[in-house]
């Protein structure tokens, strides 16, 4: 079976050799297991609670994968599945189901936190709508204060209900942080059938303090595991911003071009990935640039990057190639065609998009998001191009 | 009994001490190191001494300093056993030793105390750095206990110097203003200001300092007040009550005037004990005075090295002052070159956006002076100046002030600038003759914060006024003034027209400057007025319609005459009231407050009175109730009345909800209960937006509390349509959007919320989408030549509107980037087309040869057209 990404410790796993966890419900005569600390578990996930003892499945000749298995101790029976590096409990199914991780980088105040809040949000409503899919949030392995749910929904009831920004994210000691994982789930034909496919989803939302320095993205282990990333940059940054628009006060003060963040990353997939200087990285990258409403009375009603995507469940290849080259014309524009040309140069695969998380200028000085309300613009589309590119949905032709 | 050995302790008591420890010579005082009490026996001692080198041997593997130490005392032990051998272990050698180093040690005391006098009597105080630098550098031989010893002796204490505040809090000139005034007034400080008399006083503990308040100010202003004189007092009173207003803490401030001497005196090589006189003759508590020399003799002496990282992160942290400050500070010549170079790109950008924000506020863009002011102010938080600066901003000046008559009043109203908020406060000002200029240039009418209405009920009549409004912030000055000029001329109000004893009796108010009131019948009959505010017509015919027309006349400062506006007011002679059959309510659009308009057949012999109240009404429809059971039910709806089409009108404002109106027809008997209508008001959405996207139109806007549900109403390109949205519809979907087309739109926002009453509708909002400028379209073949390279291009063109000789250009370019403008490429076609909906125009060009990847594109330099570029696989050819 070909090898996956554990979505929390971000090694690569022999989907076929996941370890069980116990269930921790005691068997006749015999006492029920007890939560420690698993102190691997700890090492590699930061996760500093008890958890349930986990153990690897008895050796066998059979070449189908069980899919229950006893645990050694209390001798119950349990089919959850844990990952053989970090012992963190997977998603069910997850080793039936394809599991891209997806990385979501980018520089000091790009908004990383703001947009991975608005996409799941749009995922849970919007998006889960437009393809029929059913996607949830995976096993909340932290669990209690502090797990993804909760900081997820502190998160959307301080955007969209309390209308407030929140600080930036702290950077992640030892590059450990929880990822978010979500579970695609989506009715497709087969052959005249109608047959469900799940797809396991993984996003780490990285502090921007930890792009800024050579050694803090080395420390980023989930990059070189990745098998997309989403690539936020900060337009202000851009050097033509400045003279078209007006560029709020605390952007001007934590200035990180761009392409500084962009080249930090190519080093890390060079090395890390051993790819030669005659090679190109094959790993797709979505470049986002963010805070995109701020462009919107310089672009005027008409232009072609505020043209709304095809609707239907299917990514729109023509509307997103147009948006890449408009997006690049745009950055050409701004004096900013390095970004391009660097891309051109180390990417295999690479798109622009013009993102927008709240869809109008926040109060930076007050943390208020507009009293309009969030009004995500073209959030998903990143994600939909992985996606599609990833086979999970479907691309219409260009 | 002696107390056991306590690792802990020990460490504390005898090797923390030792931190910084220059490796020279130990404290000498062994009964310490080896934690032996003199109470001791024999056998406690060896214990002991095993225990103490165990604590050491341990000590090796510690990290820091503390191994060091341990190190040494083991290596002095080696020393101490070879030279004493087995005496060491006996009480007998340490009571002799500690006799003998008593005397020893009494002599370097001494030494250390008259050091410490010499040095630190003159205030008394010394910080625990200097005591630990001192010793170090020259007694490290004693022990914790007898350097307080010698501090004691010294007369000298440990103490931390405290932070005291390095700006006043005010401008420069404000700050020399205020000294001045002081020194006019007598008083050696601010404290003595506000007491009235030079008493002690302490400053640097909060509590004290409390005193020293916005209160202390008020009371002082008052006690100046009942004097005479002492303009000084008054003056500097004054500063400090302004700044009181505009938060700056007065205790700093006077620490920072009794202080700013001293430190300059310090600068100038002042002793100590000179400075701290000048101080106690103010008089402040000895203790305090004491601490405050010590306090800035440390301030220079504490002066932290700079290095180009503080800097830069005093630059990002936005203190540019600060980071100006440690450049000096910077030892090494290319880190301080790059720091300079540093502070002064942040200093020159401050100053671009300071010299933007003052160019905006000349030309009146004060919002956007505000904006440049907070960018500036991000990146240099701690430039006082550039603080004070921004607080003089004024705000933006209210829009379009209106002025009615209202009755006998004047009613202003105006439309607050994007940038006010409920905080803002407006002043109404009144002069004769123009508008107001400033704030102060006229009577004051009203200050309000929040309301944009304001009536003048003292207006004079018969002549020009000019009002003005000024809008103002928290603690910012007054705006400029959005002013208009009337002539004020009000008619008669309150007219009542009654018909008893065979004539019709008339009542009315009337503007006290009104010289005059004339009343015609209206058969043209002239009516005599009684005291300008009463008639009784005699001639009138009993069961016949009369109409009066009133008009007050005033007289001008010229001399000359001027009417007010008719008012007109109907009678039927002895007919009998009727009660009101029917109510119609509506929100009155365009209202940003909830406002109903009411309407009624107007009955011309009878006054209607319209009662709310949230209880059903308790009398049958055509009872007559005595007038004064009508006054305990619900309240009176008053409004701006109108007639029109023989339908009476009333627009008043109401609060929100859902009640019951009542229509009470006032007769002789008592008021004649009419129709009763149900109806609901809800606040109105604000703040609506819109953005297109394509076709579709993204409206947002600020949802009042406690609604759930707006409904849209549009109309544009594709025709009229509606939409009921709630409110967490719009969450999900960020936003509403309506397909409206192309074009021109009209949109209409209102909100509706559910009450126990039942439905409440707000009025409608609108909202006039601009039509879009006329739009070219194309597309694009492209005929190549295999190998030869070139071909033909084909362009057809179409459009949305007529446009009469569209320029169009259309252009070839070779490389990854689509080109921008005509001149990234090669020209292939250049002309003038005339354009019409639903006709293509084909242009055709020859295609050079060209590398791919490489462009074609269309671009229109007719003013006013905007190009919408097909799909790029239309335009590029890879």
């Amino acid at each position: 079976m070909s090898k996956v990404a554990c979505p929390y410790c971000y090694h690569r796993i022999d989907g076929s050799k996941l370890r069980f966890q116990c269930t921790g419900r005691a068997s006749p005569g015999r006492d029920r297991c007890k939560r420690t600390l698993d102190e691997v578990r700890q090492r590699l996930t930061g996760y500093n609670s008890d958890s349930l003892p986990t153990f690897p499945p008895a050796e066998s000749r059979n070449p189908i994968p069980v899919r229950t298995a006893p645990c050694p101790d209390c001798g119950t029976s349990t089919g959850i599945r844990a990952c053989p590096v970090c012992h963190t409990p997977l998603p069910a199914n997850f080793a039936e189901s394809r599991s891209p991780l997806i990385g979501m980088v980018g520089g000091k105040s790009a908004g990383k936190t703001v947009y991975t809040t608005v996409l799941a949000h749009e995922l849970r409503t919007n998006i889960r709508r437009r393809f029929a899919a059913d996607i949830w949030f995976a096993g909340d392995q932290q669990g209690g204060s502090g797990s993804v749910s909760d900081w997820l929904a502190g998160y959307e009831q301080a955007l969209f209900s309390d209308r407030r920004l929140f600080e930036s994210t702290a950077s992640s000691a030892d590059g450990l942080k929880v990822p978010l994982v979500l579970q695609w789930r989506q009715p497709r034909r087969s052959l005249g059938r109608e047959v469900h496919s799940t797809t396991t989803l993984s996003f780490y939302d990285a502090a921007g303090e930890d792009m800024t320095t050579q050694e803090f993205v080395n420390a980023q282990a989930y990059l070189t595991s990745a098998d997309g990333l989403i690539v936020l940059l900060d337009p202000f940054q851009l050097k033509g911003s400045l003279d078209r628009i007006t560029v709020p006060g605390r952007s001007r003060q934590d200035a990180d071009p761009p392409i500084n963040v962009l080249t930090r990353i190519t080093e890390l997939l060079r090395s890390s990935g051993g790819v030669s200087a005659r090679r190109k990285i094959t790993t797709p990258i979505a470049v986002v640039f963010s805070k995109f409403d701020a462009f919107f009375p310089m672009l005027g009603d008409g232009h072609p990057l505020l043209r709304p995507a095809p609707a239907g469940p299917r990514y729109d290849e023509g509307h997103g190639r147009d948006t890449d080259e408009h997006l690049r014309a745009f950055l050409t524009d701004l004096g900013a065609d390095d970004i391009d040309a660097h891309l051109r140069s180390h990417y295999k695969k690479f798109r622009y998009f013009p993102v927008s998380s709240l869809g109008a200028e926040p109060d930076y000085d007050e943390g208020r998001v507009d009293p309009g309300g969030v009004r995500p613009f073209r959030v998903d589309e990143p994600l939909l191009w992985l996606l599609g590119l990833f086979k999970v949905i479907d691309r219409s032709a260009s | 009994m002696v107390p056991p050995f306590d690792p802990k302790a020990y460490e504390q008591a005898v090797v923390k001490p030792l931190r910084g420890w220059n490796g020279r010579e130990l404290p000498d005082n062994l009964l310490a190191r080896y934690a032996v009490d003199l109470a001791m026996t024999d056998q406690e001692v060896e214990r002991r001494l095993r225990e103490v080198r165990s604590r050491w041997n341990k000590g090796l593997t510690s990290p820091g300093f503390a191994q060091k130490v341990y190190r040494a005392f083991l290596k002095a032990d080696e020393a101490l056993q070879q030279e004493h051998g087995g005496e060491l272990a006996r009480i007998a050698f340490w009571r002799a030793y500690a006799t003998d180093r008593k005397d020893a040690n009494r002599q370097r005391i001494e030494d250390l105390a008259k050091t410490l006098r010499q040095n630190f009597g003159a205030l008394g105080l010394i910080a625990p750095g200097q005591l630990d630098a001192t010793v170090r550098a020259a007694y490290g031989a004693l022990s914790p206990d007898e350097v307080d010893e010698a501090l004691a002796g010294a007369g000298v204490s440990r103490s931390a110097p405290v932070e005291l505040p390095k700006s006043s809090g005010l401008l420069d000139t404000t700050y020399r203003h205020l000294r001045d005034h002081l020194i006019d007034a007598g008083c050696s400080s601010v404290v003595e200001l506000l007491r009235g008399e030079p008493a002690p006083f302490r400053l640097l503990d909060e509590g004290a300092a409390a005193g020293v308040s916005a209160v202390a100010v008020e009371r002082a202003v008052a006690r100046e007040n009942r004097r005479a004189g002492n303009q000084g007092a008054r003056q500097a009173l004054g500063i400090l009550a302004t700044a009181a207003k505009a938060g700056t803490d007065l205790g700093k401030l006077a620490l920072f005037h009794l202080l700013d001497d001293v430190r300059k005196q310090h600068d100038a090589g002042v002793p100590a004990s000179a400075l701290l006189k000048q101080l106690l003759a103010t008089p402040w508590e000895a203790d305090e005075a004491r601490l405050a020399v010590f306090s800035v003799l440390n301030e220079s002496a504490g002066t932290p090295m700079g290095s180009l990282a503080a800097v830069r992160e005093l630059l990002e942290a936005g203190r540019l002052v600060a980071a100006r400050q440690l450049v000096s500070s910077i030892s090494g010549a290319e880190d301080a070159a790059a720091a300079a170079q540093l502070v002064e790109r942040q200093r020159a950008l401050v100053n671009e956006l300071v010299e933007g924000a003052r160019r905006a506020l000349r030309d009146g863009a004060e919002a956007d002076a505000g904006h440049r002011y907070r960018q500036a102010a991000a990146l240099a938080a701690d430039d006082e100046d550039l603080r004070a600066e921004v607080r003089r901003i004024p705000p933006e000046p209210a829009l379009a002030l209106v002025a009615q008559e209202e009755g006998v009043a004047v009613r202003l109203s105006w439309r607050p600038a994007p940038s006010h908020d409920d905080a803002t406060r407006y002043r109404l000002v009144r002069r004769e003759g123009r508008a107001p200029a400033d704030a102060d240039d006229g009577v004051v009418i009203a200050v309000e914060s929040g309301r944009t209405v304001g009536v003048d009920p003292k207006a004079p009549a018969g002549t020009k006024l000019g009002y003005a409004v000024f809008a103002s912030g928290e603690g910012a000055p007054w705006s400029r003034p959005a002013g208009t000029v009337v002539e004020v001329l009000p008619g008669v109000a309150d007219v009542r027209l009654s018909f008893a004893d065979g004539a019709v009796e008339g009542v009315w108010s009337v503007h006290p400057d009104a010289i005059a009131v004339d009343v015609r019948r209206g058969d043209g009959l002239a009516v005599r007025v009684h005291d300008r505010t009463r008639f009784r017509d005699r001639t009138a015919r009993e069961g016949t319609e009369h109409v009066y027309g009133f008009v007050a006349r005033y007289r001008r400062a010229d001399g000359t005459e001027a009417e007010s506006a008719p008012v007109r007011a109907r009678i039927t002679a002895a007919g009998r009231p009727q009660p009101v059959r029917v109510l119609s309510l509506r929100p009155a659009d365009g209202a940003a407050v909830p406002r109903i308009r009411l309407s009624w057949k107007a009955q011309p012999d009878a006054e209607v009175v319209i009662r709310r109240a949230s209880e059903p009404c308790p009398w049958e429809f055509g009872a007559v109730v005595p007038a004064a059971e009508i006054a305990g039910y619900g309240e009176e709806v008053t409004g701006r009345r109108d007639e029109r089409d023989g339908w009476q009108v009333l627009e008043a404002d109401v609060p929100t909800g859902s009640y019951r109106y009542v229509a009470f027809t006032m007769g002789p008997d008592g008021a004649i209960r009419g129709h009763d209508e149900s109806f609901g008001i809800a606040l109105p959405v604000s703040g609506v937006r819109h953005q297109r996207f394509g076709d579709d139109l993204l409206l947002a806007w600020e949802w009042p509390e406690q609604v759930g549900t707006a409904e849209i109403h549009w109309t544009g390109a594709r025709g009229s349509d509606r939409l009921l949205l709630t409110r967490q519809q719009y969450q999900t979907a960020g936003g509403c959007r309506i397909p409206c087309g192309p074009g021109a739109a009209t949109v209409k926002v209102r909100t509706k919320v559910q009450t126990n009453g039942g439905e409440c509708v707000s009025p409608f909002v609108d909202v006039v989408v601009a039509d879009r400028p006329p739009t070219v379209g194309y597309v694009v073949e492209m005929t190549r030549r295999p190998l030869v390279g070139g071909g033909t291009v084909r362009v057809r063109l179409d459009t949305d509107q007529e446009i009469a000789r569209c320029a169009v250009v259309v252009v070839a370019a070779q490389g990854p980037v689509m080109p921008r403008s005509p001149g990234d490429g090669v020209e292939l076609f250049r002309g003038e087309r005339t354009l019409r909906p639903g006709h293509q125009v084909e242009l055709a060009a020859e295609l050079p040869r060209l590398r791919k990847p490489y462009w074609v594109r269309c671009f229109v330099e007719t003013e006013g057209v905007r190009v919408t570029d097909p799909s790029v696989k239309q335009l590029k050819v890879s």
